[in-house]
């Protein structure tokens, strides 16, 4: 079979067995759908099937909180759910998973590119493992932004700026942190003109220059026009956060804050892992692997990692694991550090433990009522 | 000619998003108690108001 036929197949047989998994691991749950389904998911499965504009359920603030969660990936549930017929939960498992699938796919080419990487199957193995990766399977926004954000950077190296700049309006639909992506474009152009400082068509270098810039921010900018015509806030997003208790702090008084509180204790809590000081060490990691990514000079991919968990991390700790595990470049900066394992029966070793981790974080994401993240 | 095109469409669309980003700061249009919650943070208070469908 060739190479690129074996590949997709191969990761969606993992993706494929691995929900199988999860289907066996929910069944004193109430099943697949209904344990895998926390939190923000049912935000987006309402989304998806009223839109905005329709009363919440939380407390009595009408429709304001809908806008804290931006419109692709409910436009997507909606159209997966007509598409399949079945209920949103069972469909943003479904959909979730593709995008997995996809993420999976082109960050093995991104891989064998940046990193002249032998063996896919090994990164397929280990993305598939990873402890708190199931989020990547839940009714989450987290596999679309991860197959986006991988698509915009592996086009704006590919030097195809355009088409990255376009799936960066979708990164920006997705998730507040699509920002994050704007100053690779700006500086990538602002490189350009410089380049170009000498050439004679000033109007082709300005049109190159500006048009990719000016596309890039078009989902959050339409998001804003939608919020100022449903509810008079074009920032609402941001302004009803104070629902989530999350109000600007800054990062690193934040994570002193977490690390001084030494909770530690309430890893214990039945209620699963609600230390304010284990969410802050969380953030800590994915600080180190943006590190990491310095110290292999990759820039970009350093500044994608680090941002990712900065900009959350200023506001609140809460979900900082879901943010820094299912950050494609963590993910990548801690396989880089697997590749240096040269020992077969010690890789053998790892993704045993980490399969072991993904299962026993699977379950306190099952029986949790209110925590875990 | 399709480098000028490309130009104005790079323009119009900056100024289009200038303009959106601009009126969400300056000018939100919003009820004195939206705006004293979430924006001004003066209050911890919220009394439900009528939703957009009643």
């Amino acid at each position: 079979m060739a190479p690129r036929t074996f590949l997709p197949l191969f990761a969606a047989f993992a993706v494929l067995l691995r929900l199988g998994f999860y289907k066996i691991m929910a069944v004193p749950f109430g099943g697949l759908a209904t344990a895998m389904c926390q939190y923000d998911c049912f935000w987006y499965a309402r989304l998806a099937t009223d839109g905005y504009g329709s009363d919440s359920l939380f407390a009595n603030y009408n429709d304001i909180p809908n806008y804290a969660f931006f419109p692709l990936y409910p436009l997507l549930l909606r159209a997966a759910t007509m598409l399949s017929g079945m209920s949103p939960y069972f469909s943003g498992v479904l959909l979730s998973s593709a995008l997995f699938m996809g993420f999976i796919v082109l960050s093995a080419a991104y891989l064998k590119r940046t990193r002249t990487l032998t063996d896919p199957v090994l990164w397929v193995l280990f993305a598939v493992l990873f402890p708190f990766g199931f989020v990547f399977s839940a009714t989450y926004s987290e596999s679309l932004f991860a197959v986006l954000i991988v698509a915009a950077l592996a086009l704006l190296q590919q030097r195809r700026v355009l088409a990255a700049s376009m799936v960066t309006a979708l990164l920006f639909a997705t998730r507040p942190t699509g920002i994050i992506m704007l100053p690779l474009i700006v500086i990538d152009r602002g490189l350009h003109l410089w380049r170009g400082r000498h050439r004679t068509d000033r109007v082709a270098l300005l049109g190159e220059t500006l048009l990719p810039i000016a596309i890039a921010p078009l989902g959050l900018s339409l998001y804003m026009l939608a919020q100022y015509i449903g509810l008079g806030d074009a920032l609402a997003f941001n302004h009803v956060q104070v629902l989530w208790e999350r109000t600007w702090v800054g990062p690193f008084a934040m994570v002193a804050q977490g690390l001084g509180s030494g909770d530690w204790a309430r890893l214990l809590s039945p209620k699963g892992l609600q230390s304010e000081a284990y969410f802050a060490s969380w953030a800590l990691l994915g600080l180190a692997a943006a590190g990491v990514m310095i110290w292999r000079r990759r820039y970009s991919e350093a500044w994608l990692c680090a941002a990712c968990i900065l900009l959350p991390l200023s506001t609140g700790l809460h979900s900082m694991p879901r943010f820094v595990a299912n950050n494609p470049f963590f993910l990548f900066a801690v396989f880089d550090l697997l590749l240096m394992v040269r020992n077969r029966v010690a890789i053998a070793a790892i993704f045993g433990t980490a399969g072991l981790m993904h299962g026993v974080v699977l379950v306190f994401w099952f029986i949790s009522a209110s925590s875990t993240y | 000619m399709r480098a000028s095109l490309t130009l104005a469409a790079a323009l119009v669309l900056l100024v289009a998003q200038a303009t959106i980003v601009l009126v969400g700061l300056l000018a939100p249009n919003v009820t004195p108690q939206y705006r004293a919650f979430f924006i001004d943070h003066t209050t911890t208070e919220w009394t439900r108001e009528p939703s957009h469908s009643e």
